[in-house]
């Protein structure tokens, strides 16, 4: 019988380095190791500021 | 998705999933993960001062200071409005800079001198605030009229009142002008802008 008892992992990538006035906004990434069944924005918690935009599909996420 | 920076910060943010919100297909937890970001949305500001508090042909000309609260990129005398003077003698670096500000000849104003606004920046490019202050500016020469009341005089009518009508009170200069004169006429002071 197949056993799955992997727990999914999620790295997240902030694309810019550095925000400022000047460029005070930035993509991020979210690379699944496994699709995520029920991820949705609610499960983000964002410091510094506010997060917008489309999500994605599969394992990457925009 | 995409992570907009609030504004007025200093600060690392962050974009965070929390543990246990995501299942894999066979409903296995998900683990957290997490990225952060150098957050600087802080305008740069400034503060000037004008050492003296007012200005005069006697001392016509003031150090001026600018301390930023951030270390400007290219901030440069360009960036400086002076109203009532000319600036000179521009130098500094990091946080600190000074120039001299020497007030123009003849006038009875409010001089200033300031930053304008969004003329330097800050190293992550966040725009300055304008910064400034002022400086009384009296290099007006006063002047005196004097006026002997007679149009002529003779055996008849031998004197007559002079005025002297000043443009300020310069009461400590007049008291000099007046003991040299008083060995050759009779008569007294006033005080004030006339004086008789």
């Amino acid at each position: 019988m197949a056993i799955d008892t992997q727990n999914p992992t999620v790295a997240v990538d902030i694309a810019d380095a550095s925000l400022s006035d000047a460029d005070n906004s930035s993509l991020v990434t979210f690379t699944f190791s496994e699709a995520p069944l029920d991820f949705t924005v609610e499960d983000l918690v964002a410091v510094g500021g506010t997060l917008s935009g489309s999500a994605g599909a599969g394992l990457a996420t925009a | 998705m995409t992570f907009t920076a609030a504004d007025g910060l200093t600060t690392t943010g962050s974009v965070t999933v929390a543990a246990g919100s995501y299942t894999d297909g066979a409903g296995n937890l998900g683990a957290t993960g997490s990225d952060t970001v150098a957050i600087d949305t802080q305008n740069p500001t400034v503060a000037v001062d004008i050492a003296d508090a007012s200005l005069s042909d006697a001392d016509n000309s003031s150090l001026v200071t600018f301390t930023f609260s951030e270390a400007p990129l290219d901030f440069m005398v360009e960036d400086l409005v002076a109203v009532g003077g000319t600036l000179s003698g521009f130098s500094g670096s990091g946080t600190s800079y000074s120039v001299t500000f020497t007030a123009a000849d003849g006038l009875t104003t409010t001089g200033s001198v300031t930053v304008a606004a969004g003329s330097y920046t800050d190293g992550a490019g966040n725009l300055g605030a304008t910064g400034s202050d002022t400086v009384a500016i009296d290099t007006q020469n006063p002047t005196v009229a004097v006026d002997i009341a007679d149009a002529s005089l003779s055996d008849a009518d031998n004197s007559s009142l002079v005025t002297f009508t000043f443009s300020e009170a310069r009461w400590t200069s007049w008291s000099r002008t007046w003991w040299r004169w008083e060995g050759r006429c009779r008569g007294s002071a006033g005080a004030g802008l006339a004086t008789a």
